[in-house]
């Protein structure tokens, strides 16, 4: 039980992350691997406004949000964008993506520099004792504001005309540019809100972590493994993989040893692929000829 | 109306239409017939500004439109119908129709195009919350040429409407398709099924290879020695 738990908030941020994943791949086919840095850049900027300019969280939060998201769009605006225009194969697209890692993790080093931060929990890390179980503050913080953000992309895909007009893309890109969708507007509403997404997740995860210029490499790549598990492309399929792998891991660090923690991630990634590519979580539905 | 005017486009290297010529009246059907790879979907293309042209005009009411891209053409009230419905499988009913208005900014008679479209297709009405991937082959067509109308368009270009669907439900689209036209709309259609197409529409123009070969009333093709051998399969 008290295993499970301590699943719970690394589990939602894996599910923001994955979630972010998908959005972009499902609404623009691409395979973005420099979500992970948006997570710590997200992470980077909150740290700053609250620890330099002595912000609150909320706000710090929102503004993280906006400035990374920002930083999505001008990713799509320069990289993704020419790309299309040019018809290049999608591996050159992801290879560019990787660029944007890099070039983001150094734009970060030469920023803050290689020393590792610390960023308070804002909400202190006093445990809350329970009986038999206990959590800590900062993890009813994550679960709370990461289910908050997930409900706000729900609501944007659902009930927005610019969130419809995302999922029209995704589903038939031909189709929608028939109904009169801009589909390079489409391509940056998702790099935004992907982004935004993952700073979201990097301000969260930052108080249990620290926060360093590389530290995207590992959340991403974990990020990236729940949705594969969950169902890379599928929302539902990406939040249910990162709570899934958030709850294997705590209960994998615990019962087994923190030390297979990560082998036993991939081990089940591969399991993943092999097995059941299109995702645990996902019974695909045909479409009718 | 429309004017097509030696227009020449193609895949690549591949050039599909070799200056294709017609004129598409307003108010009524046109249509054009032809095998496949004749060169059908591609002047639906050009004209919906899918695919540009490399040679001819294109101009609607007057005005050049051969080089509007695609979000613009839809903006001046020219709909798409594509080959194979192409609806969105994982959208409900209602949100597919509304897609159809997406560049439309007038709730008002947004709304009113939205309940004249659920009278015209009453088995829709019943499936607003239901996904559009599942419904019949029949209704995803039903679906899409409504989705079309949402846009309150002016001209309507459809491609293949009666691919894929048993006879009956063929039968039915066509029903719609002169209702559409009562109702005022400029149609210009594109089908195999000559036989059927001939016998609703105006004017009609057979294409062949990327080339217009023959024109005339939809009934008088529909006599014609030459189109019956190749088209009719009589």
């Amino acid at each position: 039980m008290q295993y499970f738990l301590n699943g719970l908030p690394i589990g939602a941020i894996y599910a923001v992350v994955a979630l972010s994943y998908s959005l972009i791949y499902t609404s623009s086919g691409v395979l973005n691997w420099s979500q992970g840095d948006m997570v710590m850049l997200g992470a980077y900027i909150g740290f700053t406004l609250t620890q330099v300019f002595h912000w609150s969280f909320t706000p710090a939060l929102l503004a993280s949000m906006v400035v990374v998201g920002l930083v999505g769009v001008i990713v799509q605006r320069l990289i993704l964008k020419p790309l299309r225009e040019r018809k290049a194969p999608p591996i050159n697209v992801v290879i560019a993506t990787l660029g944007v890692a890099i070039i983001t993790r150094n734009i970060a080093l030469a920023i803050w520099g290689p020393d590792a931060q610390v960023f308070p929990s804002p909400v202190g890390d006093k445990p809350l004792q329970l009986s038999m179980i206990s959590v800590t503050h900062q993890d009813i913080l994550v679960v709370c504001v990461g289910i908050l953000v997930m409900a706000i992309l729900q609501y944007f895909l659902k009930y927005t005309k610019e969130g419809k007009a995302l999922r029209a893309v995704a589903q038939d890109r031909r189709a929608a540019v028939l109904m009169g969708v801009d589909t390079q507007k489409s391509d940056a509403v998702a790099f935004a809100a992907s982004a935004a997404l993952g700073a979201s997740a990097g301000i969260l995860v930052a108080p249990i972590f620290f926060v360093t210029f590389n530290m995207g490499a590992g959340i991403g790549l974990k990020g990236f493994v729940a949705a594969v598990i969950g169902g890379l492309g599928s929302i539902p399929g990406s939040i249910a993989g990162g709570f899934f792998l958030g709850t294997l891991e705590s209960l994998a660090g615990g019962q087994i040893s923190s030390g297979y923690r990560d082998a036993i991630t991939f081990a089940l990634l591969i399991l993943v692929l092999w097995l059941k590519p299109s995702g645990l979580f996902i019974t695909k539905s045909r479409q009718k000829v | 109306m429309l004017q097509v005017e030696a227009i020449k486009a193609g895949y690549g290297t591949t050039q599909v239409l070799n200056g294709v010529t017609f004129v598409v009246e307003t108010g009524k059907i046109t249509t054009l017939i032809g095998a496949n790879g004749a060169g059908k979907t591609t002047t639906l293309n050009c004209i919906a500004g899918v695919l540009q042209t490399t040679g001819g005009r294109i101009t609607w009411q007057g005005r050049e439109i051969s080089s509007l891209s695609a979000r613009e053409i839809v903006r001046i009230g020219i709909a798409m119908i594509p080959e194979g419905r192409h609806v969105f499988p994982q959208m409900t009913v209602r949100e597919n129709l509304e897609m159809g208005a997406y560049v439309r900014s007038d709730t008002m008679q947004i709304k009113r195009d939205f309940e004249w479209v659920l009278t015209l297709f009453p088995k829709l009405k019943t499936r607003l919350t239901q996904m559009a991937g599942t419904l019949s082959g029949g209704e995803q067509q039903m679906l899409a040429v409504g989705r079309a109308l949402m846009l309150n368009p002016e001209l309507l270009l459809m491609d293949e409407p009666s691919m894929g669907l048993a006879p009956i439900v063929v039968q039915e689209v066509f029903e719609v398709i002169k209702e559409i036209e009562r109702m005022g709309k400029t149609i210009l259609l594109v089908e195999q099924n000559a036989a059927l197409a001939l016998s609703i529409a105006h004017t009609a123009y057979v294409i062949e290879l990327g080339n217009i070969v023959l024109s005339g009333s939809g009934q008088s093709l529909l006599t014609n020695r030459e189109v019956e051998k190749a088209y009719l399969g009589l």
